[in-house]
């Protein structure tokens, strides 16, 4: 599976949207299932799927779909 | 005397600091607080629908103080929740952000900076004069409970906590719970009754500006539920240091041993207390604390009674105090015992029904060492990330939707045992009952099995599904 689609998996898996919710208006808090207990579930399963531990400061500003892909770069992911 | 009555003694220390840095003192917060409810007549009856803002505890304290009877209620309320309760309690007002008001098509009638009140009705309610607070003891399901909560319950229970925690005037608790939770609210009333201050703020541990807060604010110290600790576990509780934290606090549902000893010994590392905590809604919210030095050696227990209550086990059915050893409910009395329940409006004129002791319905044990240790719940409740649910309600909804099904559950995870042969959306059912219970669907299981156990008379043997021994 593509990095992308692992990415996009994460988000479908953890908050029941659909693709075309993918984009830079989904964000923390936007939608119901993103909460603080949805965000924890989003982290689990992006370190799962690639392997990775985010540090703190890296979960915390994972603060929507387009900030993720570019917290993902640090750790040497291109989505 | 009243919770908030004295507030003007503090003068100018802080009351309430905001995330700007704005302050407003306790002498101030008096006369805003008064200013801000006067106007919408004597001793009505008001749904609060709160948040973790400033206006949201400006209005919490015009109304206690000017004896109005306030149901509190969270700002993000569904209107299909909210309904039911307008029509069984036929508040006099609603009290909620402005644009909430707007959503519902309610009509403001007055001010409290970004909160307004809307009147629903002019009809008198007829409620006991010692009434003050009506707070919720279930999540979404079943139907609507409210427990009646005295002013005396609500002091005692402030004054018990400044004690047992031994807050000071200099103490500002950062508000991580919500003001319509029990455990939340009672940071607020002991913060206020000593003089203390509240940073206020609805940031998540998850935000930036709670992490800011924690560093910038001065807080001495927050309390959070088992999912809080969870989350700071994971993030890194070393990132406290640098703070003027003092002292968190546990409550809302058993944390388990492993982290408790964790958590401990790394705030001890950092110079900052861990307190463990128990309550309940119907003790208006504290029952006991185990302080943090106690934590080490009995990291399994409740710790002792708060000032002025008294814990005991006894036996479910005969009251009768049961012996060291031996597993029992466990009972608690003192003066911050609930006068009771209320169904609708009819039962807000009562008398206080509890008479000062109350049945908790978790089963505990007195260990040799004197400490409590509670072992399981009498009934089939547990705390799905602060929100008590039946298990019995989330049975009966899967029941209703056509599949045979038993539920289990522990703190924050319910499972749903279905029996299906063949390929089912499990996906879906998770997620209605998700929706059913208002959490999020991560705590809920889907497992499928080939038949339900039961007993020789035909009841559910929990244990089994749990993987447990047939001993029920």
């Amino acid at each position: 599976m593509s990095a992308k689609k692992s990415y996009d998996n994460a988000f479908i898996d953890c908050f029941g949207v659909n693709a075309i919710q993918l984009n830079a208006d989904l964000t923390y808090q936007s939608i119901e299932e993103w909460d603080s207990v949805g965000h924890m579930a989003l982290v689990a399963q992006i370190e799962d799927v690639f392997g990775i531990m985010l540090e703190m400061d890296d979960i915390i500003d994972f603060s929507s779909y387009t900030i993720g892909i570019e917290t993902l770069k640090k750790y040497g992911i291109e989505i | 005397m009243r919770l908030f009555e004295a507030l003007v003694k503090h003068g100018g220390q802080p009351a309430i600091l905001d995330a700007n840095g704005a302050s407003i003192s306790h002498r101030d917060l008096v006369e805003i607080s008064d200013a801000g409810v006067n106007g919408i007549g004597t001793r009505q009856l008001v749904f609060c629908l709160c948040s973790n803002s400033v206006s949201s505890i400006i209005g919490y304290v015009g109304l206690v103080r000017q004896d109005h009877v306030c149901v509190m209620l969270p700002s993000n309320i569904e209107l299909s929740r909210l309904k039911p309760l307008v029509e069984l309690f036929q508040p006099n007002y609603i009290f909620a952000p402005t644009e909430v008001l707007g959503a519902f098509e309610l009509n403001v009638s007055q001010k409290v900076f970004d909160y307004g009140f809307a009147q629903i009705s002019k009809e008198p309610v007829v409620m006991h004069p010692d009434l003050s607070l009506l707070m919720t003891t279930s999540g979404s399901t079943g139907s609507p409970m409210l427990v009646r909560i005295s002013h005396s319950n609500s002091l005692s229970n402030a004054v018990s906590i400044i004690e047992s925690l031994s807050l000071k005037s200099t103490d500002r608790a950062l508000t991580t719970l919500p003001m319509n939770y029990t455990y939340g609210l009672s940071i607020i009333n002991s913060q206020l009754q000593i003089g203390g201050s509240l940073v206020v703020s609805d940031a998540t541990i998850m935000e930036r500006e709670f992490w800011t807060l924690v560093r910038e604010s001065g807080a001495t110290y927050f309390g959070g539920v088992p999912y809080t600790y969870q989350m700071l576990q994971r993030l890194g509780l070393k990132k406290l240091a640098g703070s003027n934290l003092r002292m968190l606090t546990q409550a809302g549902g058993k944390l388990d041993e492993e982290s408790v000893m964790r958590i401990h010994s790394e705030c001890a590392s950092l110079g900052i207390e861990f307190n463990v905590m128990y309550g309940q809604t119907e003790a208006t919210a504290r029952i006991s604390v185990l302080k943090s030095d106690l934590v080490p050696k009995h990291p399994w227990s409740i710790g002792h009674a708060i000032p002025g209550g008294k814990l005991r086990v006894v036996n479910t059915e005969s009251g009768i105090e049961v012996s060291q050893g031996v597993i029992g409910e466990l009972e608690y009395s003192g003066p911050n015992v609930a006068m009771g329940y209320a169904a609708s409006c009819a039962d807000l004129s009562r008398e206080a029904d509890l008479g000062g002791t109350l049945r908790t319905g978790d089963l505990a044990v007195l260990e040799e060492d004197g400490f409590l240790r509670i072992v399981g719940r009498r009934n089939r409740f547990v705390k799905i990330f602060g929100n008590r649910v039946n298990l019995d309600d989330v049975e009966e909804m899967v029941t209703c939707t056509g599949f045979q099904a038993a539920c289990t559950g522990i703190d924050d995870k319910i499972t749903v045992h279905v029996i299906h042969s063949g390929d089912f959306d499990s996906a879906l059912l998770q997620n209605s009952v998700a929706k059913f219970i208002g959490a999020h669907k991560n705590s809920i299981e889907i497992k499928k099995i080939s038949k339900i156990p039961r007993s020789e008379s035909g009841k559910v043997l929990y244990s089994v599904l749990m993987g447990g021994s047939n001993d029920n």
